[in-house]
């Protein structure tokens, strides 16, 4: 099971640009249970992964609950080690006790108020990354802190404060801020603004794109909100069950997406605005994700996938470049037309779903 | 028109905390119809999921109904007895909550869970109230509903656990059902099945659906009206395709501006400045208006809801007087 290597090194070539981190194969299994009477089950998170993420760039990851991009997220900062495969960053292994690498790599998570101490005052989270780099007076931390907070639009009045008597929305920056402290190269984000409400999310999203264009930052920025990922993304990974099914320049991906749950991901998003909404029909996927306990054999997609054959489900598709910079893993990228999303067709029915002609309608 | 199923009118719902007042719902009213879907947004703590508790008086022990009418059907919900209202709870009007994995009991069969809800409303054999069981799953597009109505709650999955909560809202065919953030909780395309269902069963049993979301996008691919919340009150009221096409509460412009875009790249967000009030100590005139480029001194009272363009009422002195909202420089 894997991506077909030969695929995998030529990923690198496109764009031009330096690879910041470099995933090449990476697999995760986790085993869970496993007592003397219950046998153990095997979850694959992950199931051949290989990417770059390159330096200055924001890559998207998105992808439904359980499609591991969460744990993609966390091999990429070295919180977890791949089962198989190795990550590279700048040539090291994230994963090693290498400290000088690890303030590199930084992360904001999903939750902020669960990822901030409830003990600790600001001032104190925030100056943890400088600490941890070497001895760093009482002072010196304050004045950094404090610059920092700046940065993330925080009143340094803040400093003093504990996490719960802050808004979800300077929550996160604090999140942010923390990250900041380690003078990261690359920042992972999983969920940033998931938790957030609409009028903070945005704020917080500007943020982001405020800070890569001042610090020079790379973002692996992983979602479930592809309008959120649409809005920070250079390029795109779509994910599905453990692999990238698609990836993309963002805008490409967003107008031709290739593989069939890439098409029918982006036509499940609801659109804010009814006059599309009422001219576009949706593609409506019939049933549920497999358990990654018991993957199917060949596409992993097959199962819900409205146009499976039958080499679906013998020859597991690689992922191959079907324009520029745009690679899709799929038998029959085209058979299963993107026009579909803007075809006026009511009706949720997939199985019967003929090419129609394509309406001007998104733009 | 037809005559409205619900008619909710001046509903006030207060929570008495040790540091205040809390006016989580503030003189809201609105109407629903037969076949019509509602849509009641908001973001969070702006009282739109106190307003569907209230609804059914399932408001927490400290919150209490201060004042207004709950009008279902022509009987004003909030004048029956107890014993009257569980009668109505689950059979004229159902509620369909966020979260299918807490709503369902863990301990028993879907089947169970299903044919009690049938028995609490209906005589029926239990081997009627079985077949209606099964039906009801098999309507909801659940495989195998013969075999699957004896398992139990964690054999399924989440889009699976909220059809059998729809099913289990639909099981005494209710004039109202009230959708509490039905899809928060749900993958992108799990929510499109269980959007075009709701759709569905509103269309085909005329039935009215109040649908509270947070989800612009979600409002905007079923709702047929809308009202926006904001601070306990709502603040703009019209037809879905005139709210987004001409939204005349700053408030409601400013939500849909700082919305990113799945089919437009954009540069940035106009995101509005600030957060919504403390409840407890709400601003003294127009709510938003510290959070307003519009704002004028007129904001410092309170405005009151009025109908600008016909079927199209907002609460903002300057958007009643101009008839629209003038842009603001920079």
């Amino acid at each position: 099971m894997g991506v077909a290597p030969k695929a995998a090194d030529s990923i690198s070539a496109t764009g031009g640009k330096r690879p910041l981190l470099q995933l090449r194969g990476v697999t995760k299994r986790f085993t869970l249970g496993g007592g003397l009477l219950r046998p153990m089950g095997v979850v694959h998170a992950l199931n051949g992964v290989s990417l770059d993420v390159l330096a200055g760039e924001t890559l998207g990851i998105v992808g439904e609950s359980g499609c591991g991009k969460s744990t993609l997220g966390r091999i990429a900062v070295g919180l977890y080690r791949p089962t198989t495969g190795t990550v590279r960053m700048d040539g090291r292994d994230p994963a090693a006790r290498d400290s000088t690498l690890r303030h590199q790599l930084q992360m904001i998570f999903q939750d902020p108020a669960g990822s901030l101490s409830p003990r600790m005052r600001i001032v104190a989270i925030v100056a943890e990354p400088l600490r941890a780099r070497g001895a760093i007076g009482a002072h010196e931390a304050r004045r950094r802190v404090v610059e920092l907070l700046e940065m993330v639009g925080l009143h340094p009045a803040m400093a003093d404060r504990f996490p719960h008597e802050l808004s979800g929305g300077q929550q996160q920056r604090v999140g942010i801020a923390r990250a900041l402290a380690g003078d990261p190269h690359l920042i992972v984000a999983d969920e940033p603004v998931s938790s957030l409400d609409v009028s903070q999310q945005a704020q917080v999203l500007n943020l982001l794109k405020d800070l890569q264009e001042r610090l020079g930052l790379t973002y692996l920025f992983i979602s479930h909100d592809l309008s959120v990922v649409r809005f920070m993304s250079t390029r795109i990974a779509v994910m599905y069950l453990g692999k990238v099914v698609e990836l993309g320049p963002a805008r490409e991906f967003y107008e031709r997406p290739l593989h069939p749950y890439a098409i029918a991901l982006r036509s499940a998003v609801p659109i804010p605005d009814p006059r599309l909404e009422s001219a576009r029909s949706r593609i409506i996927l019939k049933g549920d994700v497999p358990s990654p306990y018991a993957l199917p054999s060949g596409c992993l997609f097959r199962t819900r996938c409205p146009i499976a054959q039958e080499v679906c489900a013998r020859v597991e598709p690689s992922l191959t470049e079907h324009a520029p910079g745009h690679w899709a893993a799929c038998h029959f990228v085209g058979a299963f037309d993107s026009t579909l999303l803007s075809s006026s067709a009511s009706g949720p029915s997939v199985t019967d779903a003929a090419p129609q002609p394509r309406r001007a309608e998104e733009s | 028109m037809s005559d409205a199923v619900l008619r909710v009118d001046d509903l006030r719902t207060y929570f008495l905390t040790e540091y205040g007042t809390v006016r989580a719902v503030d003189g809201v009213s609105f109407t629903v119809h037969p076949g019509e879907i509602l849509g009641l947004v908001g973001e969070s703590g702006c009282g739109k999921s106190v307003t569907a508790r209230s609804i059914l008086r399932l408001v927490p022990p400290s919150g209490r109904i201060v004042s207004g009418r709950v009008v279902l059907q022509g009987r004003n919900l909030l004048e029956l007895s107890e014993a009257e209202m569980r009668r109505i709870r689950g059979a004229s009007v159902s509620l369909v909550f966020q979260n299918p994995m807490t709503s369902l009991n863990p301990a028993l069969t879907i089947g169970w869970q299903l044919e009690e809800a049938l028995l609490a409303h209906q005589r029926l054999p239990g081997s009627m109230a079985h077949a209606r069981a099964i039906e009801a799953l098999r309507e909801m597009g659940i495989p195998e509903p013969a075999r699957r109505i004896d398992d139990y709650p964690h054999r399924f999955s989440g889009g699976m656990r909220q059809r059998v909560l729809i099913a289990m809202g639909l099981l005494n065919e209710p004039s109202l059902l009230i959708a509490d953030e039905p899809t928060t909780a749900l993958d992108v395309t799990i929510q499109a099945q269980i959007l075009e269902l709701l759709r569905a069963a509103s269309r085909e049993r005329r039935m009215a659906v109040l649908l509270i979301t947070h989800d612009l996008g979600v409002v905007a691919s079923i709702c047929h009206r809308v009202a926006v919340m904001y601070a306990g009150q709502i603040v703009e009221e019209a037809s879905v395709g005139e709210l987004f096409a001409n939204p005349l509460h700053p408030y409601t412009r400013g939500l849909l501006r700082s919305l990113p875009s799945v089919s437009q790249d954009r540069e940035r967000l106009a995101s509005m400045p600030g957060a919504p009030p403390d409840m407890i100590d709400v601003p003294i005139g127009c709510r938003f208006r510290q959070r307003c480029v519009f704002a004028e001194p007129v904001c410092e009272t309170p405005p009151e809801l009025a109908e600008v363009p016909p079927g199209h009422t907002v609460r903002c002195w300057v958007s009643q007087r101009d008839g629209r909202l003038e842009e603001v420089a920079g």
